[in-house]
């Protein structure tokens, strides 16, 4: 057995000196057999001729004699591949789109499916895979959202601790955002700080870069527990990266912590977090950073092993209900646990439904893009074929086997397979360290897995290759007398039918890509439109003072912990305005919530006008508000503190201020201070009349679309105080944002300072708005163009077909811009089939779309439609145009000649 | 003239290949003229059938090769048996006979 192997392997590369060897016995053998002829006594030249008539034929021999090595399928591939070349070469540009359309379109699909696969099976990024590491994950229900996830209070934190069971251990973090200092040179840093318990690394089988991780005997000599493990991307942006890191002092909140070691790359905790950066530090310390704010607890723990999920959860559960106690308020939200594998998608969504939406979504996703890419390279590959109709009946006519040339054109189609996915491969490399390097903060580990990998890109390459079988025996199929005819009848229709009908179906596909595509882009548009830059931006300064928890928890811990953030805020507000350097500090209010409908007040209408009703938005604005952004009051005055007693009953008039557009749109120039608006629907709660008291000029507030709703301002309730202070700065603000933090925790001890100017949020959301623009636009372009490639070669093909039909036509005296116009119309045609075909199923995106977005009635539905189908037949028309073009320039008597 | 060839020669041509070479090892072309000799010319082999089953022989690990030199100077390729190949005629041997046999017996019916 063993040696048949070895006998295989040497014919197979032993190749050339075999027939060299085999070449030469020949020759020995024809040269006796001359020479005993020559000695019978014929002359040499008859001898010689006797000698090779009895050999037989020499060239059927050689090939009986690779038969018989069992090489002759690795000739038959070499020369298929050698063939395969020489046609890539003499079309290198069809060649190249090709190349790129299935790269592309593997790439997409491999990236998208990596990452859903990493997603939703992997554990967070830096985390290896363990199956007894387990997330124990607390619910409570939602109303009518079914459930969502809740943190632990610290009690139950240890009951699960405690619990002899199902875990042979358990550890538990608290998030906080938090403000790092390194090394003295004021440049400081937003990061997320996670207190964790001793064995939060060792539980989660996470080993340290550099230095050593958190233990259990850090906790018990008091003066080590000032430890902090930096982030690896921390290490590297704000350390450099060096050694010598261990040891260094590091400030958090102003409070020194020494580093003892660096976490994996890539690793940033278990939950995602946003932030860019993290620091762990033991969990006594939070008393010092956070003092009096009540700890909202995750927890991941070990599987005894033996145990499953099930009993685990069990266990959970009974921990769970005592921990609730008999506070009915507690009880009324059924809180829950489960324990359930440690993966990325077990961590951050709120709602659990929407990660099976989103996987499915992003899978039909890959497959569209997957699907339009094949049927593009399809049609090119079925335009090919037919350009070489003739060479093929040829060969089949000289005694080729059908099968024989259905391989070799196979082999063509798996060679561009194999280049594009050599191809996609480097794309997918770019793209990923682009991400990483543009994207900071991602949930989920954007590195390629190779296990999905493979699959995604094996699943393409067989997609692609089927998709090359229906030209290759498209192609076989025509008898000899047919295509030696060349004529515009039968073959050329049914080829040019199945050609056209993958153009058709690819424009299909496509059109739901563009239309969502499309629709969403609108929506982000609309979104940041609203995103103006502020005037003085540099010169305000927002600060936020929140309470160490990032995301509620159960009601009791929440809201103690949204009280004391309260009452730090208004210390905060009185001292900050006597401080130096403080113009004006107001509250900050960014939510905005719908008020309904309304109208004039019939008393207070002015004549002439229509009175339709408009639809308003009400933000808070505090005292002082407009002064502070330099927004002019136009006319009356800003809010006073008298009118922040405002109540809701229904004969009170809520005092409002307007924008000066608004006024103009519902009092056409009348002075609108004291005029009312009457609620026009059936609001439940909230005010039922406002009076205006001033008029401000805020382009914020204007309505940019028809339907869209205004922004008006109303005081603020006293029992909802903001947590966002604007304070604004006779200088630059940033050069004063320490001492204002530094002032801010003076105050508030207990309470997280973080600050940015106005004018640095607003780059970062015109930042994210570029980004997310960008990359939609990038996407439906590229879908355009994959639409255009196809129709292209359609028409492009068409033309080549019927250059004799042409050429006579012209002949006859026909105009050529006449036949151009008739091929463009023909194109034309293709284009509208598709998108009629592709009607549905975008329909159906753009309701679903609807569905989940609740502003989306906003959206215009019709002409978002209509414009990415006309975008479609422009495309198609210029596709088409091109070649028609070269249909109208042929010379009829050079193609009459050549056909 | 070419002698025509028997029809049983195709199906056996295996076993006198082995059965020559392993009485003396030898090239393609000795071998034809051994053939020819010893079945007094009943039996002719070109060389389009017997470079095939040489080749076939060697892939299926029966016979070896190497290259010699003639005592005319020429390089030659000498074609021997393997144990395998010693194994397997051994196996051929004892079915022909079995099937010689029976032929035989039943072309003594009358």
């Amino acid at each position: 057995m063993l040696e048949r192997v070895r006998l295989w392997l040497r014919s197979v590369l032993l190749r050339r000196r075999l027939e060299r060897e085999m070449r030469e016995e020949m020759a020995a053998h024809l040269e006796r057999a001359t020479e005993r002829l020559v000695a019978r006594g014929l002359s040499p030249d008859s001898a010689r001729r006797q000698a090779v008539r009895e050999f037989g034929n020499v060239v059927w021999l050689q090939e009986e004699a690779r038969a018989a090595r069992g090489t002759e399928w690795l000739d038959a591939l070499l020369a298929d591949l050698r063939f395969a070349v020489r046609q890539f070469k003499r079309r290198p540009w069809m060649t190249l789109t090709m190349l790129v359309v299935l790269a592309t379109g593997m790439c997409i699909t491999t990236l998208l499916f990596s990452y859903v696969h990493a997603y939703a099976t992997l554990p967070p990024a830096g985390l290896a895979h363990a199956d007894d590491v387990v997330r124990i994950r607390g619910s409570q229900t939602a109303g009518a959202y079914g459930r969502r996830f809740r943190t632990f209070a610290e009690d139950e934190l240890r009951a699960y601790r405690t619990a002899d069971g199902p875990f042979t251990a358990v550890t538990g973090w608290t998030e906080a955002r938090v403000t790092l200092d390194v090394g003295g040179e004021g440049d400081e840093l937003p990061a997320q700080a996670v207190f964790v318990t001793p064995d939060y690394f060792t539980v989660l089988g996470v080993p340290p870069a550099l230095g050593s991780l958190l233990s259990a005997r850090d906790t018990d000599d008091g003066s080590r527990a000032m430890t902090a493990i930096l982030s690896h991307a921390l290490w590297r942006a704000r350390f450099g990266g060096r050694r010598d890191v261990i040891g260094a002092t590091l400030r958090v909140n102003g409070t020194p912590f020494t580093v003892t070691g660096v976490a994996p790359a890539r690793f940033g905790g278990v939950t995602g977090g946003g932030e860019r950066f993290h620091v762990w530090l033991p969990l006594e310390t939070r008393r010092l950073l956070l003092p009096g704010v009540p700890a909202e607890f995750r927890a991941a723990a070990r599987l005894r092993p033996g145990t499953d999920l099930r009993t685990a959860t069990a266990t959970a559960r009974v921990i769970a209900a005592r921990a609730a106690g008999t506070d009915p308020e507690l009880r009324a939200l059924d809180p829950s646990t489960e324990v359930v594998p440690l993966l990325s998608a077990s961590g951050d969504p709120m709602f659990e439904r929407d990660v099976r939406l989103l996987v499915l979504w992003i899978g039909l996703l890959a497959l569209l893009v997957l699907l339009v890419a094949c049927t593009n390279v399809s049609g090119l590959l079925m335009g090919l074929a037919t350009a070489r109709r003739h060479e093929i009946a040829v060969r089949l006519s000289l005694g080729a086997a059908r099968t024989r040339i259905m391989r070799q054109l196979l082999t063509e189609s798996a060679l561009l397979a194999v280049l594009s996915a050599a191809a996609a491969l480097a794309l997918v490399w770019l793209v990923t360290s682009l991400a990483t390097r543009l994207i900071p903060g991602l949930p989920f580990d954007l590195a390629v897995r190779w296990p999905a990998a493979l699959f995604a890109f094996g699943t393409a390459f067989g997609v692609g290759i089927a998709f090359g079988l229906s030209p290759a025996l498209h192609a076989t199929r025509l008898g000899l007398a047919d295509a030696m005819r060349d004529s515009a009848g039968t073959i050329a229709a049914v080829r040019g039918r199945l050609q056209r009908t993958l153009v058709v179906a690819q424009i299909a596909f496509t059109q739901p890509l563009v239309v969502l595509l499309a629709a969403v882009l609108v929506l982000v548009v609309s979104e940041f439109e609203t995103v103006n830059r502020t005037a003085i931006g540099d010169r305000v300064a927002a600060l936020t003072l929140s309470s160490a928890a990032a995301t509620s928890g159960t009601t009791a811990a929440a809201a103690e912990a949204g009280r004391q953030a309260r009452s730090a805020l208004a210390r905060v507000h009185v001292r900050l305005r006597e401080a130096p350097g403080i113009e004006a500090v107001a509250q900050r209010w960014t939510a905005t919530s719908p008020l309904g409908s309304w109208t004039p007040h019939p008393d207070d209408a002015v004549a002439g006008t229509t009175g339709g009703a408009v639809r308003l938005e009400a933000t808070a604005a505090d005292v002082g508000h407009f002064a502070l952004l330099d927004i002019p009051v136009v006319r009356g005055r800003e809010f006073l503190a008298t009118d922040t007693s405002r109540d809701d009953s229904p004969g009170a008039e809520t005092p409002v201020i307007v924008d000066m557009h608004l006024a103009r749109h519902l009092w056409h120039g009348a002075d609108a201070v004291g005029r009312r608006l009457r609620v026009a629907s059936d609001t439940a709660s909230g005010p039922r009349t406002l009076v205006v008291v001033g008029v401000v000029d805020d382009p914020a507030a204007q309505a940019r679309r028809p339907r869209a709703a205004w922004r008006v301002y109303l005081p603020p309730r006293p029992t909802q105080p903001a947590s966002t202070l604007l304070v604004r700065t006779t200088g630059p603000a940033r050069a004063q944002a320490a001492s204002i933090r530094q002032l801010a925790t003076e105050t508030a001890p207990g309470v997280v300072a973080s600050l940015r100017t106005l004018a640095e949020i607003e780059a970062e959301q015109r930042r994210a708005f570029r980004l997310i623009t960008g990359g939609l636009t990038g996407a439906a372009a590229v879908a355009l163009l994959l639409c255009a490639l196809g129709l292209y070669a359609a028409i492009a093909f068409s033309v080549a077909q019927r250059s004799r039909e042409i050429a006579v036509r012209m002949a006859f005296g026909a105009r050529g811009s006449r036949i151009a116009r008739r091929f463009v119309s023909d194109g034309l045609r293709l284009g509208v089939f598709g998108l009629l075909f592709g009607l549905p199923a975008s329909l159906a995106g753009l309701y679903v779309l609807g569905a989940r977005v609740t502003d989306f009635p906003q959206v215009p539905l019709p002409p978002v439609t209509a414009m990415a189908g006309l975008g479609i037949v422009l495309v198609a028309m210029a596709a088409a145009w091109i070649p028609a073009r070269r249909a109208a320039a042929v010379d009829p008597a050079v193609t009459l000649r050549r056909g | 003239m070419v002698p025509p060839n028997t029809p049983f020669l195709a199906r056996t041509l295996d076993l006198i290949v082995l059965q020559l070479l392993r009485a003396e090892p030898t090239n393609g072309y000795d071998l034809t003229l051994r053939i020819q000799a010893i079945s007094r010319d009943v039996l002719n082999v070109n060389a389009g059938s017997l470079y095939p089953a040489l080749y076939r022989l060697e892939q299926r690990g029966l016979l070896k090769a190497s290259w010699a030199t003639s005592e005319t100077g020429r390089r030659t390729k000498v074609y021997s048996l393997t144990a395998a190949g010693r194994k397997h005629l051994a196996g051929q041997r004892a079915e022909w006979e079995r099937f010689a046999g029976a032929l035989e017996a039943i072309l003594r019916v009358t």
